[in-house]
C-alpha cells in the first residue's frame, strides 16, 4: 500500500497520527512520506500551532509558510519581540498580511535594520507611508545607509515633510548628505534654513552651498547680513 | 532659486566689458582660473565673499551679479535646458513656475530629474499628461502612484 498516494483521502485524525509517526521517524521519513508531503492536507489551525512549536524549537518554518492561516504569523512576531531567532522567516514574507509585514518592518527598524535574517529592505513593498518615512529617517541618522538600503533609494518614496526634516537636520549639522537632499527639499525648508542662519542658530551650516537654492528675498537678506558683519 | 547659467553669463559679460581675461579676474579674487571658468559656465556658484568682491570690482550691486530683480527669461520651446541651469529649470517646472511640454522634457531628463518631476505629479503639484504613461519605467510608475508600498 502506498500511503503517499492516499494522503488526499485521509481523515484529519489519521493525518495527525501519520504526522506524529513521520516526525518521530529517523530522518523524518515514514513509509516514504515526509512532513512536507503532509502539509497540503493538514488543518490550517493545527499547522499554525505546529509552526509555532517548530519556531520555538529553533527549527526552520519555511515549509509551513504557504499552508498556514495568515493569523498564524502573529504569534511568531511575538516570539521575535521576545528576542527569539526564527529560522526561515524570510521565506514567509510573501504570506504575511499588510499589518504583519508592517509590524515586522518596525521590528527590523528597531533592531538595527534586520531581524532573523530579514532585512528592512525586503519589506519595502509592504511598508506603510509612516514606516517608509521612519525607514528613510533611519538611513539619514545612520550616515545614509540602513537595513540594506541607502537614502538615495528611499528618497523617491519619502514624504515631502520627512525630506525637509532630513535636509534641515543634515544642513544644520554641516553634513554633506544635505546636498543630496537639497533638490528634493521644499522652498519652505530653504526659507526656514535662511531664517535660522540669519538668527545665528546654525554655526555648522555651509551657507555657500545652499544660498543658490533659496528664494530672492532670502538671498538678499543673507548677503546684507554678510555685508553688515564684514 | 538662482539660475547659475544666467549668473555665469552675467559674470562673463561684466568681465568682457572690462576686457579682462579669466586669469586676470582669478588673480584679483585670489581664486583659480578654473573656478572663474566654472562660474561662467554655470557649473558652480561663486561664494558669498566672491560675489561681494565681484560687485565691488565691477561697481555693480550683488543683486546684479546674481541676476536678482530681473524678469524671468523666456525659455526655448524646443530645448528648455538650452543655455539654462538644469536644476533651475527642473525646480521651476516641478513647482509649476515654468510651463513646458512635460513628456518632451521628460525624455531629456536624468534619472534624478525624472524622480523630482514624478514626485511633483504624484503630489498634485503638476498635472499628469497621458503621453507620459508610455515613457515610464516600472519603478517610475510606482513613484507616480505615490510610493513603493501597497
Amino acid at each position: 500500500m502506498n500511503i503517499k498516494k492516499m494522503l488526499p483521502f485521509l481523515e484529519e485524525d489519521e493525518l495527525n497520527e501519520l504526522a506524529k509517526k513521520v516526525t518521530s521517524a529517523p530522518g523524518g521519513v515514514y513509509e516514504d512520506v515526509t512532513f512536507e508531503d503532509l502539509l497540503p492536507f493538514m488543518d490550517e489551525d493545527d499547522l499554525g500551532a505546529r509552526m509555532l512549536d517548530e519556531a520555538k524549537a529553533g527549527r526552520d518554518i519555511s515549509s509551513f509558510a504557504s499552508f498556514v492561516d495568515e493569523d498564524a504569523f502573529w504569534p511568531l512576531l511575538k516570539l521575535l519581540e521576545q528576542g527569539l531567532e526564527i529560522k526561515g522567516l524570510a521565506n514567509a514574507l510573501p504570506f504575511l498580511d499588510d499589518d504583519e509585514a508592517d509590524r515586522l518592518l518596525k521590528l527590523c527598524l528597531d533592531h538595527g535594520g534586520s531581524i532573523s535574517g530579514v532585512e528592512a529592505k525586503d519589506l519595502l513593498p509592504f511598508a506603510s507611508d509612516d514606516l517608509m518615512d521612519s525607514f528613510f529617517l533611519k538611513t539619514v541618522e545612520n550616515n545614509g545607509s540602513f537595513g540594506g538600503l541607502d537614502t538615495e533609494a528611499l528618497l523617491p518614496f519619502a514624504s515631502d515633510d520627512v525630506i525637509d526634516q532630513a535636509f534641515l537636520l543634515m544642513a544644520k549639522k554641516g553634513s554633506a548628505l544635505a546636498e543630496q537632499y537639497a533638490p528634493f527639499a521644499s522652498d519652505d525648508a530653504f526659507h526656514q534654513l535662511a531664517k535660522e542662519y540669519l538668527s545665528g542658530g546654525c554655526p555648522n551650516l555651509d551657507i555657500e552651498t545652499f544660498y543658490p537654492f533659496m528664494d530672492e528675498d532670502d538671498i538678499k537678506d543673507i548677503f546684507k547680513h554678510y555685508l553688515r558683519s564684514h | 532659486m538662482i539660475d547659475l547659467v544666467r549668473v555665469g553669463e552675467k559674470i562673463a559679460a561684466l568681465r568682457a566689458e572690462r576686457s579682462m581675461s579669466q586669469e586676470e579676474l582669478a588673480q584679483k579674487l585670489y581664486v583659480s582660473r578654473q573656478a572663474v571658468s566654472a562660474w561662467e559656465v554655470g557649473k558652480s556658484a561663486p561664494s558669498i565673499d566672491n560675489v561681494i568682491e565681484l560687485a565691488r570690482l565691477y561697481k555693480v550691486s550683488f543683486e546684479e551679479i546674481l541676476c536678482l530683480n530681473e524678469p524671468a527669461l523666456t525659455l526655448s520651446k524646443h530645448d528648455l535646458f538650452e543655455g539654462r541651469d538644469r536644476a533651475y529649470v527642473i525646480r521651476g517646472v516641478s513647482e509649476g513656475k515654468i510651463q513646458c511640454d512635460l513628456p518632451a522634457l521628460f525624455h531629456e531628463c536624468t534619472g534624478d530629474e525624472r524622480i523630482l518631476l514624478l514626485r511633483a505629479i504624484a503630489r498634485g503639484r503638476l498635472p499628469f499628461d497621458e503621453r507620459l504613461a508610455d515613457k515610464l519605467t516600472k519603478e517610475e510608475k510606482v513613484i507616480l502612484e505615490g510610493g513603493c508600498h501597497r
